[in-house]
């Protein structure tokens, strides 16, 4: 059984103008436990929903209107209590309750779900500090004194307390300086490695998917336009989208002397372009892009959801 | 590069009081800017890198003037202006912030937002609206643009308004803090772009402070190194990628990753805690998280000083005896 199987999902938000999609025929694998796979996109394409919707954390005023998440099997949305899913979010400090210690916190995980008694739960909490590189003292440290790299790390303590099946991080480092992250991605990279959880990356960071995913699937406006294996995405990416990005980022190994710009911004939620979603700011788009949504057309290992590779 | 030095600053300092609880007595001082000696020349761009927290911004709001240095020197093309800026300077200096969204008054029409600071120096409101739309133009918008309110503009195209707010008293001195970090990849390479190609049309000289080294690396001309308030090293942009010497900055590299799978990462990240002001009163305040620390290095602060020609570095590792 898959880890993680998305198929055909789409998910609607209610605005005051109605209901407007967000995220569209989204098809994801996770195939193996000790697997990464990164979801790449600007800010309003989607990926935050898609990873709320995997986790089946999806807010009140948004819906699921078609298709499924499994996770080994089980749909998250009929088995939610069966389902074991972690997510870590972006700002450590809101997803703390700033009225407990850190210790209460991972503590009550065990007492609720495992009926322990506190000693025990203490115990096992104080173990799982040890695994994410903080030492049994933090364990009664609220966490106003703890600094952001800390803070990440106490939430990955609590993600692991429950042996999730699946572990969905969203922009787990973006808040965090380029130190503090390089050590907590090595530490996520060492949980998913070391105790085989699969693990959903959602950032818009490329450099950082190119050394903590092995697949990637680049979001544009609600859609997955290219899903394929980390080191094929980098050296042959094939949706003009991908393509720009990668162009369009500063590099720190070389200099470059200008940098590709994508003419236009992103559409919003709710106007979504005819025909392709990419096709107005797409430097490759013929007629066909503006009258016909493509579908996906498999390429290697993965997809991509463009007409030029019709 | 022989063009003549339009920003120069000696031994700029910014210390922020630290107050007791009881009687708000002072306790001690955060030293957020402690002793910046550096040259901009005209037509250059130095990139600002550092941490959060590394007193980057703060060195940014002295040299904007926003606030007074504690000590210190600044001379903007020859004359000093540390206490007093003359009314002929005034609006030379300009500051774009990281935020477009709070930089902007929500309540007033983009027009009103670039018109004021023209009539704040007595032009007319005709003349006024004719050069609001020039450099609409300049940062690619529109006359369209006039009447509308930031709410209706989105994060790239505020920034665009900002920038034509920032450039539209003339300044030869821009000061950049962290402009693209709020923005995608796409949105920041066009704001990238744009600033680029104002400088050359403008003939503006550039601080540009960020977090991002790729960035730095793009746009800069010549890298600034700052940790816990000090300078650690400077050089040419090539010249800190290709021969960083001093050990923070070697660990800052290893941090940030290429966009290459291929590449193999390995950060060397010292343990230890960020930026310690306070503790610091004597030696080099990266020696806590140093790897390569000896006894000097908590005892001595050590100086800036120029290893090669153009490349200076404050570590006692490179100080002969």
């Amino acid at each position: 059984m898959k880890p993680l199987e998305v198929r055909g999902l789409a998910i609607e938000y209610l605005t005051h103008r109605g209901w407007a999609e967000v995220v569209s025929e989204v098809d994801l694998d996770i195939n193996e436990r000790n697997e990464v796979l990164a979801i790449v996109g600007e800010s309003g394409c989607g990926k935050t929903t898609l990873g709320l919707a995997i986790a089946g954390l999806l807010p009140p005023n948004a819906r699921k209107v078609r298709g499924y998440v499994k996770v080994f099997g089980k749909d998250v949305n009929s088995n939610f209590n069966s389902v074991k899913v972690s997510m870590i979010f972006q700002d450590a400090l809101t997803s703390l309750n700033p009225l407990l210690t850190v210790g209460e916190q991972i503590a009550e995980i065990y007492v609720h779900h495992f009926g322990m008694n506190k000693k025990e739960a203490f115990e096992e909490a104080k173990k799982r500090l040890n695994e994410v590189g903080l030492s049994a003292s933090y364990i009664n440290k609220y966490p106003h004194e703890l600094s952001g790299g800390q803070r990440q790390r106490a939430l990955i303590a609590m993600a692991i307390a429950l042996k999730p099946e699946l572990i969905v991080a969203d922009e787990p480092t973006t808040a965090l300086d380029v130190t503090t992250q390089a050590k907590v991605l090595n530490l996520l990279k060492s949980i998913v490695k070391g105790k085989s959880i699969p693990m959903v990356y959602i950032t818009h960071d490329l450099a950082l998917v190119a050394h903590i995913a092995d697949k990637v699937a680049v979001m544009y406006a609600g859609q997955v336009v290219e899903y394929c294996e980390k080191h094929t995405l980098f050296k042959d990416p094939k949706h003009p989208y991908t393509q720009a990005l990668l162009s369009s980022l500063p590099r720190v190994d070389t200099e470059l002397s200008e940098l590709q710009t994508i003419r236009g911004e992103p559409p919003l939620p709710g106007s979504f372009p005819k025909g392709c979603r990419f096709s107005p700011r797409c430097p490759k788009a013929f007629s066909m892009c503006f009258a016909e949504k493509p579908a996906i057309k498999g390429v290697g290992s993965g997809y991509v959801r463009c007409h030029l590779y019709g | 590069m022989a063009s003549a030095v339009l920003v120069k600053t000696l031994g700029l300092k910014k210390y922020y009081e630290v107050r007791s609880k009881f009687l708000k007595r002072v306790v001690g001082y955060v030293k957020a800017v402690d002793g910046i000696d550096m040259e901009i020349r005209k037509g250059e761009t130095l990139g600002l890198v550092g941490e959060s927290g590394s007193g980057k911004s703060t060195l940014g709001l002295v040299l904007a003037k926003l606030i007074e240095p504690t000590d210190g020197r600044y001379i903007f093309s020859g004359i000093d202006i540390t206490w007093k800026l003359p009314r002929a300077l005034r609006g030379k200096i300009r500051i774009i912030f990281q935020d477009p969204y709070s930089a902007l008054n929500p309540r007033l029409k983009i027009k009103e937002s670039l018109v004021e600071p023209l009539t704040a120096q007595g032009f007319d409101k005709k003349e006024a609206v004719e050069r609001a739309v020039e450099y609409l133009k300049l940062v690619g918008l529109s006359d369209e643009h006039l009447e509308v309110y930031p709410h209706m503009l989105s994060g790239g195209q505020r920034q665009r308004v900002v920038i034509a707010r920032a450039l539209i008293t003339e300044p030869e001195f821009m000061i950049l803090d962290e402009p693209t970090s709020m923005l995608d990849v796409s949105t920041q390479a066009q704001i990238l772009e744009l600033l680029k190609d104002i400088k050359a049309k403008k003939n503006l000289t550039y601080l540009f402070i960020t977090h991002n080294l790729a960035v730095a690396r793009y746009i800069s001309d010549t890298i600034a190194i700052m940790f816990a308030g000090q300078i650690m090293e400077i050089a040419n942009k090539s010249t800190i990628f290709t021969n960083p010497l001093h050990p923070y900055t070697k660990s800052l590299l290893s941090a940030y990753p290429p966009p290459d799978p291929t590449f193999r990462w390995l950060p060397e990240i010292p343990e230890g805690i960020g930026n310690a002001y306070d503790r610091y009163e004597h030696g080099c305040r990266y020696a806590e998280r140093c790897s390569l620390r000896r006894d000097v290095c908590l005892k001595l602060v050590p100086e800036l000083i120029e290893v090669e020609k153009g490349h200076s570095v404050r570590c006692h590792l490179y100080i002969k005896k």
